[in-house]
């Protein structure tokens, strides 16, 4: 089979941290060809690069054998690259035709001969055996019709290409077997096809050849008919893990926490949990571990009390929560590290003290009369102190948060969550986009946190994370709990393979 | 750091001022007149005897309170845009207790200032209440509600409140009215009002913990959220406040200048507010001093056009522009490369010294 597309020694550094490094792709002619790797991988970025919305910092694109410079996503569609995004970019308001035409080269003109158009889209979708609605709004329309749509746009702007970002995600699985008899029309037609996803089972079924990627770097590209789910997994996950720095503990304190049976937005596989029944002791790290998007930010939520659990209950130091407020948890001393630092842990327009102090304003250290006048000075003294002791690295205490590096901020949150003790810590994605340095110190706070006697539950979709630090694996995987392991010798075949929903 | 910043925010509106009176005076010349003595004539106006001052305190006094009031709402991150309709159900409450209730005296002033206030704070819960419970635009809402309050007044003066066959409701009795602080100046205890209400609010945004956590809710909802702050509470907590404000304004207004509802009451007096609070950067302070500054030349522009023969409307458009460039300034020096140079340009001279 002929080569399509060659993408040799991408690299593609943001600051000081690789998100791509020196990764090799190639895709033939009428092959399906997956990526596969975990959040933050590199996938995404990959992807951006070859669809000319990053430049990469070093490496070279090659298209039918030449060599490329996409500067652009207009240019990516004019040389052939069609892009569907897992949240898909139409018009809600506007018909299914409209979309599909909407800004193609052949409506730039002051009239649209609508009537043409629509002969040349219904051509094209008989052809693929793309099963659309012209007429109908995008509103009216299912998610996987919504989904033929894009992939009809892209076709209808000549694609030759089609990258197809986890394109399952959304969809039911009648709808996912629509799609993959698409994808085979597709392959016949002599079109290639990227195929973003981390469903073990899909991959093997669609698949032509797989390319492993973990953290930023190419693992391997394999043969799909020579491989098996289980050995993929492996690759995605890597088993060359050093061996944890940490001693784990084996029998935790009393429960901090307790979730029994608890269900939310059960139907929904990837935003809801489904009977989850999980408990945090003292003095012990229990680590949440799946792939992104399988019901850990609700949890989160729910054990921060954000959200209000559908069904279940929540026991919080031995008696039953009634009411899901975020300042209930906060009076019960509970700590949150949430998923992100900027939206939700950090006002980002105020200082690093002011931060500090967020949820202790009211404190007779900070303020007199229950919060009427505050300290200033106690404040600023306080900031300087906790600037020393979690090594946050800025000019001064006032500088706005916003300025400081990723490492800092969370510095900054850590700071405020540990410092009063808590006895349950929820971290989520604690140390997403860190460098080694932050990350370790991050680790490092939530061990000594588990020695103070608190509960710490940890969840991450970065597995490595979870088994340096966690004394318990719990996996979570389409809302549910697929098994609990202990985090001492912990089996990380079967871990990989229930991640993967086996 | 903190320097640099405060320096850029203050070099900001007066940078739009001066390049306003630019345009201003181009204007005048090209209008025929001496821009320096069409000047001259304007701060002569607002300075030149005791009386002009007072009547530039005077016309400060209102804008004040709705400068605070528009500032206020958007300190906690909402956009109260009905500063007007609020300003007017306070009048409408002061002057309902003052010319119906048979009260005279300092007890009476004491209680229309009081009812002006919660009128306003009822108005302005209103949007609060609608944006928190139902999601509404609360800048649509409160808009809408000006029309109404100013729709209502109108209806009160000419029929309930009206007094004879005028169409304008009977004045605040004498003993009632708010009481001038030197008898020979027209100037009433109302701008002390204002300025202590400026003071109390600049004292409760930066010096409390309440209002430090409306600050939080205003620059960051979901992290508010996240650190246990409720921030519908706060929502609908600083509508109140900032309607009463405006009331509490209104209630002023009436009492120490108006004396009573007429056609073309307070006209205006809404957007000025939101204009002068983001020209001030939400500063309650800084808040007073530009509407000292507007009111300044609304005072000389009379006396302008009585010396010069230049329209008062050219001040409208000095104004206009100095809100014009204030805003765009204001977005200006945020964005990335203005603000990369300014920091290496103000780093520089601070090596220098």
């Amino acid at each position: 089979m002929e080569e399509l597309l060659r993408m040799e020694h991408i690299t593609k550094q943001f600051g000081s941290v690789y998100a791509n490094r020196d990764i090799n792709l190639d895709v033939r002619r009428g092959e399906v060809h997956t990526l596969l790797g975990e959040n933050g991988a590199g996938k995404s970025t990959l992807m951006n690069v070859l669809f000319g919305l990053y430049q990469p910092t070093a490496g070279k694109i090659y298209l039918n054998g030449e060599a490329v410079k996409i500067a652009s996503p207009a240019e990516a569609v004019k040389k052939g690259i069609g892009m569907v995004h897992q949240h898909f970019m139409l018009v809600e308001a506007m018909t299914v035709l409209e979309n599909i035409i909407l800004g193609d080269r052949r409506t730039t003109g002051l009239f649209i001969d609508k009537e043409a158009r629509r002969k040349e889209i219904l051509e094209l979708a008989e052809r693929y055996g793309l099963d659309v609605e012209l007429d109908k709004p995008i509103t009216e329309i299912a998610v996987g019709a919504q989904q033929r749509v894009e992939i009809l746009k892209a076709l209808y702007r000549g694609a030759e290409l089609l990258v197809l970002d986890e394109p399952t995600a959304a969809l039911t699985d009648i709808e996912t077997e629509g799609l993959f008899a698409i994808i085979e029309k597709l392959k016949s037609e002599n079109k290639s096809v990227i195929f973003i996803s981390h469903k073990m089972r899909e991959v093997m079924k669609i698949s032509d050849r797989v390319t492993v990627l973990r953290a930023g770097q190419t693992v391997c590209t394999l043969d799909c008919r020579g491989t098996d789910s289980c050995q993929l997994a492996n690759l995605m996950i890597g088993r060359d893990l050093a061996p944890s720095r940490y001693e784990k503990i084996e029998t935790p304190g009393a429960p901090v926490m307790e979730l029994s049976h608890v269900s939310f937005h059960k139907s929904s596989k990837h935003n809801g949990l489904n009977d989850v029944s999980l408990t945090v002791g003292r003095g012990e790290i229990v680590g949440i571990a799946g792939v992104d998007g399988n019901g850990q930010s609700q949890l989160a939520q729910i054990v921060t009390g954000v959200l209000t659990p559908e069904e279940g209950v929540v026991d919080l130091k031995g008696s039953t929560v009634a009411r899901f407020t975020p300042n209930g948890f906060i009076l019960e001393n509970v700590s949150h590290i949430p998923e992100d630092r900027n939206k939700m842990g950090l006002i980002g327009n105020m200082s690093v003290q002011d931060n500090l102090v967020l949820k202790s304003t009211e404190d007779s250290r900070f303020s007199d009369g229950h919060g009427l006048h505050l300290k200033k000075k106690a404040i600023h003294d306080y900031a300087m102190g906790m600037q020393e002791k979690y090594d946050i690295r800025c000019e001064s205490v006032d500088q706005e948060c916003r300025n400081l590096s990723g490492g800092n901020q969370q510095k900054v949150i850590l700071a405020r969550e540990l410092e009063g003790d808590p006895d349950l810590l929820v971290a989520v994605h604690p140390t997403r986009g860190l460098d080694i340095g932050a990350t370790r110190y991050v680790h490092d706070s939530m061990i000594d946190a588990r020695a103070r006697g608190c509960g710490v539950l940890l969840i991450s979709a970065d597995f490595d994370e979870v088994l340096e630090v966690s004394d318990r694996i719990i996996v979570i995987f389409e809302g549910q709990i697929m098994g609990v392991y202990s985090g001492k010798n912990p089996p990380i075949e079967e871990i990989g393979l229930a991640m993967a929903g086996k | 750091m903190k320097i640099r910043k405060n320096l850029v925010s203050i070099l900001v509106p007066l940078a739009s001022v001066l390049l306003a009176f630019v345009i201003g005076a181009i204007i005048i010349a090209a209008l025929g007149s001496n821009p320096v003595s069409a000047v001259g004539y304007l701060f002569q106006g607002a300075f030149g005897k005791a009386n002009n001052i007072a009547s530039t305190l005077v016309k400060a006094t209102p804008l004040i309170f709705t400068g605070l009031c528009a500032c206020f709402a958007y300190r906690c991150g909402v956009f109260n845009l009905g500063g007007e309709g609020q300003f007017i159900m306070g009048s409408i409450a002061t002057c309902w207790v003052a010319t119906t209730w048979g009260i005279e005296g300092p007890g009476a002033t004491l209680l229309c200032l009081l009812f002006g206030a919660v009128a306003g704070g009822l108005w302005g819960a209103i949007p609060g209440i609608l944006k928190i419970t139902r999601g509404l635009n609360e800048m649509i809402v409160s808009i809408m509600l000006n029309y109404v309050a100013t729709l209502f007044m109108g209806l009160l003066y000419t029929s309930v409140l009206r007094e004879g066959n005028v169409p304008q409701t009977a004045a605040v009795p004498d003993a009632t009215q708010l009481q001038r602080i030197f008898p020979d100046l027209r100037v009433t205890w109302g701008i002390i009002i204002a300025l202590a209400v400026a003071a109390v609010v600049q004292y409760f945004l930066f010096s409390t913990s309440k209002g430090f956590q409306l600050r939080a809710v205003g620059l960051n909802m979901t992290a508010a959220e996240f650190n246990g702050f409720s921030v519908k509470k706060y929502i609908l907590y600083s509508f109140i406040v900032s309607g009463a404000l405006a009331g509490l304004g209104g209630s002023v207004e009436l009492l120490g200048t108006q004396y009573r509802l007429i056609s073309g009451y307070a006209v205006g007096y809404g957007f000025d507010g939101v204009a002068m609070a983001l020209i001030a950067q939400l500063n309650p302070v800084a808040t007073v001093v530009v509407a000292y500054f507007f009111a300044v030349l609304r005072t000389g522009a009379n006396t302008m056009q009585a010396g010069t023969g230049v329209p008062t409307s050219v001040i409208g458009i000095i104004q206009a522009l100095v809100i014009v460039f204030a805003v765009a300034g204001t977005a200006l020096v945020k964005l990335p490369h203005i603000r990369q140079w300014l920091s290496n340009r103000l780093e520089k001279k601070g090596e220098v010294k």
